[in-house]
């Protein structure tokens, strides 16, 4: 991340109180301080324990074999420097409303942000693109039918990753998140939402307006209308946070706010971030 | 003049709403959302508002109300005498038995029994398969069945019927029947369905396997497993050459396989320089079974770069090694190698593996003990018995494999970013020491070399069972391109062709049995497959039945058997109803403008 990153500086401020929770989940990634996938170099010394085929040979205990002949190792904790991959949807409906639009560059650059405070190397990916800067992300995507594409680079294998996006898509995610989370040892998906959208006021009529194709309907706001919305609505929802779920993730539903009301509320409940 | 459905007279309740919605025009607030499609279904109105106007007689108001009285007049299923119209769903029973007659048998029953249908009747042609395929409809023409049939050409192997015939009932529901075309008994559960059988019960004989390999005489053999299904005692199998260039195909060999428990076993010479081999068997009931193409075996070679000095090279006698190993070959170009001999890391390609030898650090000679890590494929068969190690004392990355006391002399680094890359570093000075003319080092050369054998571009089998994979493995770009996985396609027996999926890996599905070759975009041949059919199950024909059993219908489909064909009405009433939105339209785009 070259630039500086771009959010508000409310946001900014309240990100300093938390930082993100990377789990005991085994990672790899360069030297660090988060503990790795297997039994590493580092100075913490756990315990000595008989050689098993695999084992690192830098760790038998060679005075011990002198004595013995038993080959015992010395098993250390690897610590390393998990990569992050915060996976972007770059659709314009990221971008719906004032309050959606505030809240996704927080997120974004919060995610961004957090991540180097941990010691990561974190990249920032397009869906259907390449890597880009978290600062010069742009919301201008204007999606095909169906689910978009995955990143057009290769993800960092065992590192964690976050997919930042609305999940409105009419089509199938199940390929797009298959690819997402192969190979993710930690992935967390955040569904941000408009408050209007969750929740819409009944009795208007309004002449809506697709802000990706641009198509237009007049629609009464009824009790009946919302109600079907909210029900296709939650269906989505649930498709999205099943599949997430059953491949192993973790899926949580912002509501857009302030920074700090969203790490306060749904990111920290799902155990997303922590208090610094 | 009558109403099929009366009840969709209800819908003329449209034209006092078209009038109040006149009314009550009003531009309304405009909102982006996100997702429109979530209200896709929802009732959408157009222009409404609180405040009651003056109702104004314009052309959009009577063209809507005539928008509305034809769609009620749709609804109700207007009639002016109509016809009994009969649904008819065939299911084709997709597997290769029924090409041995079967599949002719019943064409010829089929375009009789569709002749005599009426002009009003309709017929959905379904092939049967794990996921179901409609050949014609649903609810064509009876008039067009025979482009479908024409199309139906059994080839699959043995499979369920039952997800075609589910299907089939669903697309029967209100009063259409099921015919299932097929060679074999009913199957259980299906007695709503009217069964027609074209099975011949016929003796068969199949190639079961077949296989080109190398000979014990140092040239090549084709192994075959017969079967025989019936009173077959002996039959005459023939190996022909089948190269294109070739003016006709000219026979190789000749043998007699006898039966032994309905088995027999051939092996055929096959000559020096021949390219591609059809294996033959007579004519009989099922010919689809009784050939097989075969290809040269695959040779796939691994590519070698030694970029190693000369000193290193000459201890090392590397050239020696790779004349040794089997199938490898010295590759120049580090970017077509899979395996490079370097003495510094350089930049990788996804599923190369590089030989790295550390030159830099204090010089030591270990004796043993060595400690090995077994679990590791480059290890295999490594003792290192009497080696005498003239190593570097070294820090190496990665996973150790071999050590000697805290020193590790051999580790495994996975370079990230590089999908499938191998990194072996090795800390030996083989100009030193007896470790490059013990044992253990062709046979660590030979390990790395099948290490990377997978990642040979090329096809990875050249025999493929028909309706099975075919894998390709790409050949790896590295030219900077916007798309490093350009589409790859097969060149099927037909001459159609057909794009493959995956990335590094392409897999094609082949469907026709014959030669297949792997096409770039620019139709430069990359590789070969040979497809044939391979169905034990298929070629016994033993059971195969003939004849026809009317369904039984049950109460609901007798009361809905009659369904009064309205569709030349309904059909009108839709053209004009398209015709007034398309004028309302019009109209009101010159409004906006």
């Amino acid at each position: 991340m070259s630039t500086a990153l771009r959010w508000h500086a409310d946001d900014a401020a309240a990100a300093a109180a938390f930082r993100l929770r990377l789990g005991e989940r085994r990672f790899r990634g360069r030297a660090g301080a988060r503990r790795g996938g297997a039994a590493g170099s580092s100075l913490e010394f756990l315990d000595f324990r008989d050689y098993t085929v695999g084992d690192d040979l830098r760790h038998v205990d060679w005075r011990g074999y002198a004595r013995s002949e038993q080959l015992r190792v010395r098993v250390h904790e690897e610590e390393v420097a998990p990569f992050v991959d915060v996976v972007v949807d770059g659709s314009r409906s990221l971008v719906v409303t004032p309050a959606k639009e505030r809240a996704v560059q927080a997120l974004l650059a919060a995610f961004v942000s957090w991540s180097q405070q941990e010691g990561c190397t974190a990249r920032v990916l397009r869906l259907g693109g390449g890597v880009e800067d978290a600062a010069t992300f742009a919301f201008d995507d204007v999606a095909a039918n169906g689910a978009p594409a995955g990143p057009v680079v290769p993800l960092r294998r065992n590192g964690a990753r976050i997919l930042l996006t609305d999940g409105l898509w009419p089509g199938d995610p199940g390929p797009l998140l298959h690819t997402l989370l192969g190979g993710a040892s930690q992935f967390v998906c955040v569904q941000l939402l408009d408050p209007w959208e969750l929740e819409p006021a009944v009795g208007e009529a309004l002449q809506l307006h697709d802000c990706e194709d641009g198509t237009r309907a007049e629609l009464l706001l009824d009790a009946g209308t919302v109600a079907r919305y909210r029900e296709r609505l939650q269906r989505l929802c649930t498709s999205l946070r099943t599949l997430v779920v059953g491949a192993g993730g973790s899926h949580v539903l912002v509501q857009a706010a302030p920074l700090s009301v969203m790490a306060s509320g749904e990111l920290m409940a799902a155990a997303v971030v922590e208090p610094a | 003049m009558t109403f099929t459905a009366p009840l969709g007279l209800l819908a003329l309740l449209a034209l006092p709403a078209v009038v109040a919605l006149h009314l009550f025009r009003n531009r309304l607030p405009e909102r982006r959302v996100a997702a429109l499609f979530l209200f896709a279904e929802q009732a959408l109105i157009a222009g409404a508002g609180r405040t009651r106007t003056r109702l104004l007689r314009t052309a959009s108001l009577w063209l809507e109300l005539l928008a509305a009285l034809l769609l009620a007049l749709w609804l109700g299923g207007l009639s002016f005498g109509g016809s009994e119209a009969q649904h008819v769903v065939l299911v084709l029973d997709d597997s290769a038995s029924m090409q041995a007659g079967g599949r002719e048998r019943a064409a010829v029953e089929l375009q009789r029994r569709l002749a005599d249908l009426g002009s009003a009747d309709f017929v959905s042609v379904l092939r049967t398969s794990e996921r179901p395929e409609v050949l014609a409809g649903p609810r064509a023409r009876a008039s067009e069945v025979a482009a479908a049939l024409a199309r139906w050409t059994p080839l699959r192997s043995k499979h369920a019927m039952a997800p075609a015939l589910d299907l089939a009932r669903e697309l029967a529901l209100g009063g259409g029947e099921v015919w299932f075309v097929t060679d074999e008994e009913p199957p259980p559960g299906s007695d709503d369905v009217h069964w027609l059988g074209f099975g011949k019960a016929a003796p068969n004989a199949a190639i079961l396997t077949a296989l080109r390999e190398a000979s014990a005489t140092g040239g090549e053999q084709v192994r075959a497993r017969l079967a025989a299904f019936g009173a077959l005692a002996q039959v005459d199998v023939r190996l022909l050459a089948a190269d294109r260039e070739a003016a006709g195909e000219r026979e190789l060999a000749r043998a007699t396989a006898v039966f032994q428990d309905g088995v027999a076993d051939v092996v055929l010479p096959v000559p020096a320089g021949v390219d591609v081999v059809r294996l033959l068997l007579p004519a009989d009931a099922l010919a689809l079974d009784d050939e097989a193409l075969l290809l040269p075996p695959l040779r796939r070679e691994v590519g070698v770069c030694d970029q190693l000095p000369d000193d290193l090279r000459t201890a090392l006698a590397s050239e020696r090694l790779l004349q040794a190993l089997p199938v490898v070959r010295a590759e120049p170009d580090s970017r077509r190698a899979q395996l490079l001999l370097r003495t510094a890391p350089g930049a990788l390609l996804p599923g190369q593996c590089e030989l790295v030898l550390a030159t830099t650090g204090e010089r030591s000679v270990f004796v043993g003990p060595f400690v090995v890590d077994r679990a590791h494929p480059w290890t295999a068969g490594l003792l290192l018995q009497g080696v005498a190690w003239a190593g570097l004392r070294a820090e190496l990355p990665g996973r150790v494999l071999v050590a000697a006391g805290a020193q590790a002399l051999l580790t495994d680094d996975e370079p990230d970013g590089v999908p499938g890359a191998h990194r072996a570093w090795l800390a030996v000075d083989p100009r030193l020491g007896n470790f490059a003319r013990a044992p253990d080092w062709p046979v660590l050369a030979a390990n790395l070399v099948e290490s990377v054998r997978a990642f040979v571009p090329g096809p990875i089998e050249a025999q493929v069972a028909l309706g099975g994979e075919a894998r390709f493995r790409r050949a790896v770009a590295d030219d900077g391109s916007a798309n490093p996985f350009p589409p790859l396609f097969v060149l099927g027996p037909d001459g159609q062709r057909r794009q493959g999926h995956g990335e590094r890996t392409v897999g094609f599905l082949l469907e026709q049995p014959g030669l297949h070759t792997v096409v770039g975009a620019d139709d430069r041949p990359l590789g070969r497959f040979a497809a044939r059919f391979v169905d034990a199950a298929e070629s016994d024909l033993r059971l195969l039945q003939s004849g026809e059993r009317v369904a039984v219908p049950s109460a609901g489909d007798v009361r809905r058997s009659a369904v009064r064909d309205t569709g030349r009405e309904r059909a009108v009433l839709a053209l004009l109803l398209l015709l007034v939105l398309l004028a309302d339209w019009w109209v009101l785009a010159r409004r906006d403008a």
